[in-house]
């Protein structure tokens, strides 16, 4: 071989995918150009500084194939009960929220383009309004978006991990409602266990009542379990209030996150009831 | 069609595989490390986006090689250099990566920000493969699927505004390749 292979030609090589003539004549080659060898030489060397950390690189990947993944979303399912006890709950609880859990229209399937999904978590509220459909998300606190009486809210959420996840409703008094998972009698559940990675969109709906004023939605996401008592009404304004003092749309602030949820991740959607 | 299950499984394989030759190859175009392991992520996603259209017969290489140098020139057009603090960076870069000729390595790298200015995608590829992949005429055709006559037209008309350090770093193979 007199002419010198390409680069993709030496990486074939490297790789042994070439047939055994075609190999030899690089291996003869080889022999005789010092350039080729050389940049053979610095191939296997980039290559091995790669593979040092290949099963880090590939943990990264599968996140990110995950969330290229948004049309297998999985479909959580929740104790039949559960759409009748959260009515009642909300009910008694006198919260700003009513539950119809009735309604199940459902929201379209593509990924919300207002996410730019890492890998790590991310949390959006499908609203239905009349005949339309729109997202919110991780909006600036400025930002947060109106939304109002009988709006039907519906949940995604993508993750990159198997792991758990937490979703209250936090209003303008401070005041909490577990919605997933629910408890009617406001009682301290195990978190919900996803059991894979990759997108999801919550059984159930909620419809908003009347109120006015400004609540939030909060995501917890954590790869080890937990329950949901440990987020307590003054953790929930603390979480609320650094995300404002950040006036960013992530909220990822652990900070304050008792040592059970040291890892976790948590999401939080503004919006104005009006 | 493959389900999205069996895309993720093949590409985790292919990843397996070609994770390492692939960063190599954004290296030789990127010339820093760690940009070259982002191409290297966004190189496999794009390759599951386009399963579909893999045709390359038994071999995924040579796909994911094109694949891998659209990723790199796609990040010389969209990302800002980081030679705005040269010094730090060119330390960084040439710290855990080899180059053939390190002397020129920033500088391949600024010509070919440089170059992607002026130059559309497709002869940003061509120019690429060409000089700083070593790929003779006939290969850089049937890997953009274009006659190898115009793959020399383009060369002959785009080889007066190429600059230096490009040229010289595949003249070799331009040498060799003698066609």
């Amino acid at each position: 071989m007199t002419e010198c292979p390409s680069h993709l030609m030496l990486a074939q090589y490297h790789c042994d995918e070439l047939d055994g003539e075609t190999r030899q004549k690089i291996a003869g080659h080889l022999h005789d150009c010092d350039r080729c060898t050389s940049s053979l030489s610095t191939l296997r060397q980039n290559a091995a500084t790669y593979e040092l950390n290949i099963s880090t690189h590939a943990g990264a990947l599968r996140e990110s194939l995950a969330a290229e993944t948004p049309h297998n979303a999985e479909v959580l399912s929740f104790p039949a009960r559960r759409k009748t006890m959260i009515a009642v709950g909300f009910a008694a609880a006198a919260a700003i929220m009513v539950l119809s859990g009735i309604v199940f229209w459902q929201p379209k399937s593509e990924t919300p383009s207002d996410i730019s999904f890492k890998g790590a978590f991310s949390f959006t509220a499908v609203v239905k309004r009349d005949n339309r459909q729109f997202n919110i998300s991780m909006a600036p606190e400025l930002q947060a978006p109106e939304l109002q009486e009988n709006d039907a809210i519906r949940f995604m959420i993508q993750t990159g991990h198997r792991g758990f996840v937490y979703i209250f409703n936090v209003d303008h008094k401070g005041a909490i409602t577990s919605l997933y998972p629910f408890d009617d009698a406001g009682r301290s559940m195990p978190a919900l266990s996803l059991q894979r990675p990759g997108a999801h969109t919550l059984d159930g709906s909620i419809v908003l009542d009347n109120s006015k004023g400004r609540e939030y939605f909060v995501a917890i996401f954590s790869e080890s379990p937990f329950d949901t008592g440990v987020i307590n009404a003054p953790l929930a304004k603390a979480l609320i209030s650094d995300n404002k003092e950040n006036g960013d749309t992530q909220a990822s602030t652990t900070d304050r996150l008792p040592g059970a949820l040291k890892d976790a991740v948590v999401r939080v959607i503004a919006f104005t009831k009006k | 069609m493959k389900t999205a299950a069996e895309r993720t499984e093949l590409i985790e394989q292919l990843h397996r595989k070609y994770a390492g030759v692939i960063y190599d190859l954004c290296v030789r175009i990127l010339r820093d490390p760690v940009e070259a392991e982002d191409a290297v992520q966004e190189t496999f996603i794009n390759a599951f986006k386009a399963m579909d259209s893999f045709s390359y017969g038994e071999s995924h290489l040579p796909w994911l090689y094109r694949i891998g140098t659209n990723a790199c020139l796609k990040m010389l057009r969209t990302k800002k250099r980081k030679g705005a603090t040269p010094m730090e960076n060119v330390e960084t870069a040439t710290r855990d990566v080899a180059f053939d000729d390190p002397a020129n390595g920033m500088s391949v790298r600024a010509e070919l920000e440089l170059l992607q200015q002026k130059l559309d995608e497709r002869n940003m590829e061509i120019v690429v493969s060409h000089y700083l992949l070593g790929m003779n005429q006939q290969e850089v055709a049937d890997s953009l699927g274009i006659s190898r006559r115009a793959v020399v037209k383009r060369l002959t008309r785009l080889k007066k505004e190429l600059p230096h350090d490009i040229v010289s770093n595949g003249q070799s193979a331009a040498e060799f390749s003698n066609d």
